[in-house]
């Protein structure tokens, strides 16, 4: 029987119990607003007005109380609990998001407080209506017509399913509502999108990483060891030669391995917040490379993606002149102009070349990144320096 | 004497494969290259009967090069492309290009030589089922039209072709003579405009004619 279902849902029953609950907070209240609005008349005099000073007090308070953060929290656990939604509560701590929670709050006090009156109404009001007229001239006997009294016993019974389908829609809709005022504001939603997104390219990129690395140097190990174990015997020279080969192909992937697995690792321990160009300084006091920068333009206000952005090509190309340069001068210019962040990063050659090695795919893994933020990349040698250049377009409106 | 042309841009896979091929008395090794471009100009002057063909390769690639290896030669050789992991679109691209078969860089010797000896003969399938774990995800859900000038025993023969039967198979399981199960394989090949079984097989797949699963 479909359209009996939702009455056996177990949710259906949690969602009242979490109307019911607000109905339980209110209920000391309640009673505070009763003397409130006694003592009130005392000093206001009429009781009409006393009242709705009072009314109006109460409501300021519960405001207040539903802008403390700790009830925000409760309140949103509690619903993911018992309403389930939504799905997750959401914590933006501007004053928009603060204030639809307390909204929330004090609605779900009040549409509590008139669950918990269903509750205990309906059932009476039922027995009432089937025993009518429970007492000898309750009612003037002209009315007294069988078919009154049984229109009223019908509209007893007719109560029970329409309060027990009101419990479904109620708790319906107050889910619906719960994931206005408690769940992620937009914001927040396009964050997290954000941040699965980069997740994802992060992860595409590590699993590029590890066929690149580990996969080219395990293929090279299995062809030359199948070679070397065919022709030993009759070419020993090749056999040694791939040995050697082997040797060091092996060691290329662990140390390409170690890499990733660091990365990997790195990923869990420090997953949020992600480093933008407000770490800056810190990132160059701890590369012990000698950097001089210059900056233009307002970066602290540049969007956070691009920032965040910004931060891991410097910082990739840091590793990068640390792993192939040494320990050479570099220069770095941050130039936020109108529409655009340009990033560049200059240093000298130095005795090691920068070859086919992690640092290039580091750096296509760079390059890929910024074209996903629409902006250009380009590294690569010039004049004995290294060079390495990225142009980040910025949304209108910003820096 | 079956000649190998390797192709790879990594001169230890290259080296590797090469004393592998060179150790066998029925297989020679007739040169190598580094890259797509280089494959396709030693194609040309050494007129091998097979390319060990790597994919992934800097400047033309092994997609590219057996394109231009397969379209632009009098007398193309087969090519066997060569990959390190199995789940790559370049290589069913290659196949799909007309590239015979794909050998998986970690596979066993003796695997790589039998490979190379049987697409040169070319009446068996490579590795039927790897190819047809490529072509499900691309395959259509119905079969499509395009067989309909396919005979009925065309269909059959093609069909069991996938399976990764030889023409002699074929034959016996059809009660047909080996000759007759050969002019089957020549028609529907014809039919079909595919260079070889793969091909053949392959677009197969896509249309929906067999279905991977």
């Amino acid at each position: 029987m479909r359209p009996l279902r939702p009455l056996f849902a177990a949710l259906t029953w949690r969602r009242w119990t979490f109307l019911l609950l607000g109905g339980l907070l209110a209920l000391p209240l309640t009673i505070i607003a009763g003397a409130a609005a006694s003592a009130s008349t005392l000093l206001v005099g009429s009781e009409p007005y006393a009242t709705l000073v009072a009314f109006a007090l109460i409501l300021a308070v519960l405001t207040g109380i539903g802008l403390l953060p700790m009830v925000r929290k409760l309140e949103g656990a509690i619903a993911v609990e018992l309403l389930g939604a939504p799905q997750v509560p959401g914590t933006n701590p501007r004053w928009p998001a603060r204030l639809r929670a307390s909204g929330w709050f004090v609605a779900h006090l009040a549409g509590g407080a008139v669950a918990c009156g269903i509750t205990i109404a309906v059932p009476s009001l039922v027995v009432y209506g089937l025993l009518f007229p429970m007492f000898e001239g309750e009612v003037a006997a002209e009315f007294m017509t069988n078919g009154i009294m049984a229109a009223v016993r019908v509209a007893a019974l007719l109560l029970v399913p329409a309060t027990l389908y009101g419990i479904v829609l109620a708790g319906h809709l107050t889910a619906r509502a719960a994931e206005w005022a408690l769940g992620p504001s937009a914001s927040e939603r396009v964050e997290a999108a954000e941040r699965r997104a980069s997740v994802q390219a992060e992860r595409t990129r590590l699993a590029r990483e590890l066929h690149d690395s580990v996969g080219h140097a395990l293929s090279i190990v299995t062809v030359q060891s199948a070679a070397a174990e065919r022709v030993l015997d009759r070419d020993p020279e090749f056999a040694r030669q791939a040995m050697k080969a082997i040797e060091e192909s092996a060691r290329t992937a662990l140390e390409d391995l170690d890499h990733v697995l660091g990365l990997l690792r790195e990923e869990q321990t420090a997953r949020t917040p992600q480093r933008t160009l407000h770490d800056l300084d810190d990132l160059l006091a701890n590369t012990g490379l000698d950097v001089s920068v210059e900056r233009e333009g307002d970066l602290a206000r540049l969007p956070s993606a691009v920032s965040r952005e910004a931060y891991r090509i410097v910082q990739e190309g840091l590793t990068n002149v640390a792993k192939h340069a040494g320990h050479v001068p570099v220069e770095l210019r941050l130039v936020a102009r109108q529409g655009a962040l340009d990033l560049e990063l200059c240093n000298p050659m130095g005795a090691r070349t920068h070859g086919r090695g992690t640092g290039g795919r580091g750096l296509a893994g760079l390059g890929e990144r910024v074209e996903v933020l629409a902006g250009r990349f380009s590294a690569g040698a010039l004049d004995g320096r290294w060079r390495l250049c990225a142009t980040i377009p910025l949304p209108k409106g910003t820096a | 004497m079956t000649s190998v042309l390797i192709v790879d841009d990594e001169r230890l896979i290259r080296a590797g494969l090469a004393a592998i091929v060179g150790a066998e008395p029925d297989l020679s090794v007739a040169g190598e290259a580094g890259d797509g471009a280089e494959a396709r100009a030693q194609a040309a002057r050494l007129e091998p009967d097979v390319v060990l063909m790597d994919v992934r390769m800097p400047g033309v690639d092994g997609l590219e090069a057996t394109r231009r290896i397969l379209t632009e030669l009098p007398h193309p050789p087969k090519i066997l492309v060569l990959t390190t992991f199995e789940n790559d679109d370049y290589v069913y691209d290659a196949l799909r290009v007309g590239a015979s078969g794909f050998l998986l860089k970690r596979s066993r010797p003796e695997e790589i030589l039998q490979a190379i000896r049987l697409v040169v003969q070319g009446d068996i399938l490579l590795f039927p089922a790897a190819i047809r774990a490529l072509a499900a995800p691309r395959s259509a859900p119905a079969p499509a039209r395009w067989h309909a000038d396919l005979t009925e025993r065309e269909a059959e023969v093609l069909r069991l072709m996938a399976t990764g039967l030889s023409n002699a198979e074929i034959a016996d399981r059809l009660y047909l003579s080996l000759q007759t199960v050969k002019t089957h394989v020549g028609n529907l090949l014809a039919k079909l405009g595919a260079r070889d079984r793969t091909q053949a097989v392959i677009h197969a797949y896509e249309t929906g004619f067999i279905q991977p699963r």
